[in-house]
């Protein structure tokens, strides 16, 4: 299987497909019970849904501390119908390349698509793609240095596989089993519905210097920062946010606001962990959202495009120390 | 503390028509800068025309120069059979233009796929039909700015 004189791509294959157990919903009662069976068990299932709901409240209760209290005041966030894409069977909708090997993730455009995956040393397929659930449009995608694809959905969800990338996972004959489970990224505690309160996740970049934070742009909830070893989020910002880029080489990241054309850029203090320096606010000359940003490889030049408005924009970032003025009178 | 300065912009053609019945130019989609940041490809909106720059110096973008399009791939949708029985010898199967149905969905420059030789670019399209992956390689050896 190579490209094409065209420059084109095989068509998708039919991979190998992993399930995930974890993932399956318990099987619905036998419809065979008898009626006193069907009655009693009914009565016990809303005795037991009461229950849970009563211990909901009190989980929810414990862990709205842990959570922004803006984000519970409404209007909260309300999906839209996800398109049945009978037609659109092979259509692409995101694309995430690796910073270093020659390996892209390909995202097919339908609710409960699948991810495949291209190595361009082999000129093959991975032998495994990732499965989505019926209810998860791909946003966006980002792989970190080690080899972790993130994937943000429509719906919020922010799913984390950890991807064996090896020229034996494209060439072998065998299928690579369980190497691709997801784990779900958590920004919210589990009692709190996801979608309402944080919205759409809009872009996804990882901290290229240490592959270990990810920073995650949404549309209600603003920017968070996912710490991948330690798996917890930091809110950083409460603007709902359309992009996201960390610096390649500098330690710096830019996040753009929605609706308002303003870039925040934060320095990133690395003693141990991340810290966040104060943000400053920088305007791209227009009102319309930043849709697009990429850092040049220097690592202070970035380069953005606003939502309907021609040309592409340039800003340049430097750091600048701060004058102590007790020490200089 | 942190100093943005605005830094000027690359200008995009206004939009227009290529080649008779192709939309081109106009506001751009997408973007992608290779690791050299010599090479910046942009997308246009409902346009399967890219468009390639050439960069001599980031801190001077208005020198930026347009060294031509990159066309979206075939759709592959074939020729009827009607018109198949017509077709002059050498002629393509395929529908003419039928490319001109494609929209760049997402792009970028692939890490380390031509080493130190240059940087390989690679796009997502969709089709009438289908969507497909193309890759453009740009070498070192071949910009001269």
């Amino acid at each position: 299987m190579h490209i094409d004189a065209q420059g084109s791509v095989p068509a998708l294959p039919d991979a190998v497909a992993v399930t995930f157990p974890i993932l399956t919903l318990a099987h619905p009662p036998a419809e065979s019970a008898s009626t006193q069976t069907q009655t009693s068990s009914s009565d016990t299932l809303e005795t037991s849904s009461y229950l849970a709901l009563f211990e909901i409240s009190i989980h929810r209760l414990f862990a709205m501390a842990t959570i922004p209290l803006d984000l519970l005041i409404p209007p909260f966030s309300t999906s839209l119908p996800l398109q049945l894409a009978t037609s659109h069977q092979s259509k692409l909708a995101k694309t995430a390349i690796h910073p270093e090997l020659p390996v892209m993730a390909i995202a097919q455009a339908k609710p409960g698509g699948s991810i495949f995956l291209f190595d361009l040393r082999t000129n093959q397929y991975l032998k495994y793609k990732l499965i989505l659930g019926p209810s998860q449009f791909v946003n966006a995608m980002a792989f970190s240095k080690y080899n972790i694809l993130a994937v943000g959905t429509s719906g919020g969800d922010l799913l984390l596989y950890e991807l064996n990338l090896s020229i034996q996972a494209s060439m072998g004959t065998k299928p690579v089993p369980f190497s691709a489970v997801p784990q779900f990224a958590t920004l919210l505690p589990p009692q709190f519905p996801c979608f309402p309160l944080i919205g759409e996740i809009t872009d996804l970049s990882f901290d290229h210097k240490s592959g270990r934070y990810l920073a995650i742009s949404t549309t209600r909830s603003g920017t968070w920062i996912y710490d991948l070893i330690h798996s917890s989020a930091l809110r950083l910002s409460k603007y709902p946010s359309a992009a996201v880029a960390f610096s390649p080489t500098l330690d710096f990241l830019a996040v753009s606001q929605e609706r308002t054309g303003v870039i925040e850029f934060y320095q990133l203090i690395r003693a141990g962990t991340l810290t966040f320096g104060v943000p400053t606010f920088a305007k791209s000359g227009e009102k319309s959202t930043v849709t697009n940003m990429q850092w040049s490889q220097d690592g202070k030049t970035l380069l953005y495009s606003n939502h309907d408005r021609d040309g592409i924009r340039i800003l340049k970032l430097e750091a600048q120390a701060t004058r102590n003025p007790s020490k200089e009178s | 503390m942190l100093v943005a300065t605005y830094g000027g912009s690359i200008d995009t053609p206004v939009r227009m028509v290529h080649g008779g019945h192709v939309p081109f130019g106009g506001v751009p989609m997408r973007f992608a800068l290779d690791t050299l940041s010599q090479r910046l490809v942009v997308s246009y909106a409902k346009s399967p025309l890219l468009e390639a720059f050439a960069l001599s110096d980031l801190a001077d973008p208005a020198n930026a120069v347009s060294t031509g399009v990159l066309r979206g791939p075939s759709t592959g949708k074939l020729l009827s059979e009607k018109l198949r029985g017509k077709r002059p010898e050498g002629r393509s199967p395929f529908e003419e233009d039928d490319w001109a149905q494609t929209k760049c969905v997402d792009m970028g420059f692939v890490g380390q796929a031509l080493g130190e030789k240059g940087s390989l670019f690679a796009a997502s399209w969709n089709g009438d039909d289908a969507g497909k992956v193309t890759f453009v390689a740009f070498y070192r050896d071949d910009i001269h700015i």
